[in-house]
């Protein structure tokens, strides 16, 4: 874990930059959930829809939807593939999202179907990483979406 | 007439007003004491602010989250269906200090205790010596009178606010139960109401009115009129329902009815429409608004640009509205109930779907 601003990130998982996502791969199955900084940002969650388990997805398609008290956001695939697995944990109680946004938060499990050309997409390695955290916390701080000590 | 009620003493180890307050997860975000943000990107600088007790608020309106026999302990409990964070009530006047060139409007909300107005005056001093936005108290007629009115003017407080949020005597008595000690009157609501307005001014006291808890469009088109004639603000809330509480399952206004009632308040305040302009039915709903020509069919040709639709709050300084309350009558996820900011062009074409205007011309 490497604490930038005020949360821990692992970074050793894929990012998809352009959601927020973290994307954890084993056996071509990609385990998705949000990053604590966008968690953070969207204030503590009270609603979740996510698209059913078998819905064959392309990346930008909507898988689901999430509410938090403040704001909405739209949930888009990161990769493309089917759902193999939603967390029914997460759909009873959306606030995981926000207390363990690496473990019992995760959302749904995608099995890739092209993985090889859309991994390029994805951001990884530590030095990767920690500079772009760095550089959305900077972003963050500045729209005044951050709480200050 | 006061009203008694049981004084709780403080105990130092315990969380509660005049040391420490709740304030509204958007006053927190503001203030950057939480992280967070708005589905759309606005100013907001109204500070709400809540007083706390361990027995909480002895009121019990079915449709508040706060209301006593809500289940479930008072400090779990949402208000407006948000969570309402805890904090020092130095720290928050301290970090109202240093964020103050945003803050447009505060607001201390009582609740019915009978520690709330020697609390709200503390507080009150508290924050006036250190914060020059302008101040407003949200009032529990229970625990007042007037002497205590005029002494929370004296201490820095320019505007009065009244949750009567019931319009007609029936429903307040409906949508209310008593305090454990008696005191919740309809009459002592206005008494309260009528010493603020001798006390503060005109356009300095503002009645909150809820649509949706069983009134008719008459109830509020007729509180309206005479709040106008009185020069007392009427501000307009939309019933959203707190789950759990009595009327958790009751069903929200329907967005068309909600948005003719806007409409007319502005038209009822801004252009001295008549009531004649007005056709009720049986049941006192409102089902054709004539045309009067002039300025009236102008507002229905341009909605005003939105300006009917924006919340109603306190103004700032500069006389805007200060208190925005964001998703405060509404989820994120459904229509701006009100808005917190001018409706920009797609939010109008929506509007003139939501409202059918040539359906309420016509009495359709």
């Amino acid at each position: 874990m490497k604490k930038i601003g005020n949360q821990n990130f692992r970074t050793d998982l894929f990012y998809h930059q352009e959601s927020g996502y973290w994307i954890d791969v084993h056996n071509n199955i990609a385990r998705i959930g949000m990053n604590p900084l966008l968690q953070e940002t969207s204030g503590s969650f009270v609603s979740l829809k996510l698209q059913p388990k078998g819905e064959a997805v392309k990346k930008g398609d909507s898988i689901g939807s999430v509410e938090a008290e403040k704001h909405v956001g739209h949930l888009k695939a990161p990769v493309s593939g089917t759902i193999s697995t939603v967390n029914e944990k997460v759909l009873e109680n959306p606030r995981l999202i926000n207390t363990d946004p690496y473990g019992k938060g995760w959302l749904l499990e995608i099995e890739m179907s092209r993985f090889d050309e859309e991994q390029s997409a994805l951001l990884s390695g530590e030095d990767n990483i920690t500079s772009w955290l760095e550089a959305e916390v900077a972003k963050y701080e500045e729209k005044g979406w951050l709480a200050t000590p | 007439m006061e009203f008694p009620l049981p004084t709780m003493t403080p105990v130092e180890e315990k969380m509660i007003s005049p040391d420490y307050v709740r304030i509204s997860a958007a006053s927190a975000m503001a203030l950057r004491l939480q992280s967070g943000r708005f589905s759309r990107d606005f100013e907001f600088g109204g500070i709400n602010i809540l007083l706390n007790y361990e027995n909480g608020c002895l009121s019990d309106c079915g449709y508040c989250g706060l209301a006593r026999t809500r289940p479930g302990d008072y400090e779990d409990k949402s208000f407006i269906r948000v969570d309402w964070p805890l904090y020092e009530t130095d720290l928050l006047v301290d970090r109202m200090a240093q964020y103050e060139d945003k803050l447009t409007r505060l607001c201390i909300s009582m609740v019915t205790h009978g520690s709330a107005y020697r609390d709200t005056a503390d507080i009150t001093e508290r924050i006036c010596k250190k914060i020059k936005a302008p101040l407003s108290l949200l009032v529990a007629p229970p625990t007042l009178n007037r002497n205590k009115l005029v002494h929370l003017k004296e201490l820095g407080a320019d505007m009065i606010g009244i949750g009567l949020d019931a319009v007609s005597e029936s429903v307040f008595y409906d949508t209310r139960t008593n305090v454990p000690q008696g005191g919740l009157r309809w009459k002592n609501y206005w008494d309260i109401i009528n010493y603020s307005r001798e006390i503060y001014g005109p356009w300095k006291v503002n009645i909150h009115t809820v649509v949706g808890l069983g009134e008719t469009d008459e109830d509020l088109v007729d509180l309206f009129y005479d709040l106008k004639s009185r020069q007392i603000l009427a501000y307009l809330f939309c019933f959203n329902p707190e789950p759990d509480s009595r009327m958790g399952n009751f069903p929200k206004s329907t967005i068309k009815r909600w948005r003719r009632i806007q409409l007319v308040k502005h038209l009822i305040e801004e252009y001295d429409m008549d009531k004649k302009a007005l056709t009720f039915n049986d049941q006192g709903n409102i089902i054709k608004l004539e045309s009067q020509g002039g300025k009236v069919n102008k507002v229905l040709r341009t909605l005003d640009n939105g300006v009917p639709f924006m919340t109603n709050g306190c103004p700032g300084e500069n006389g805007e509205v200060g208190c925005t309350r964001p998703y405060g009558s509404y989820r994120p996820t459904e229509s701006f109930r009100d808005f917190p900011f001018l409706p920009a062009t797609d939010d109008l074409t929506l509007i003139r779907q939501e409202i059918k205007i040539e359906d309420l011309l016509k009495g359709i």
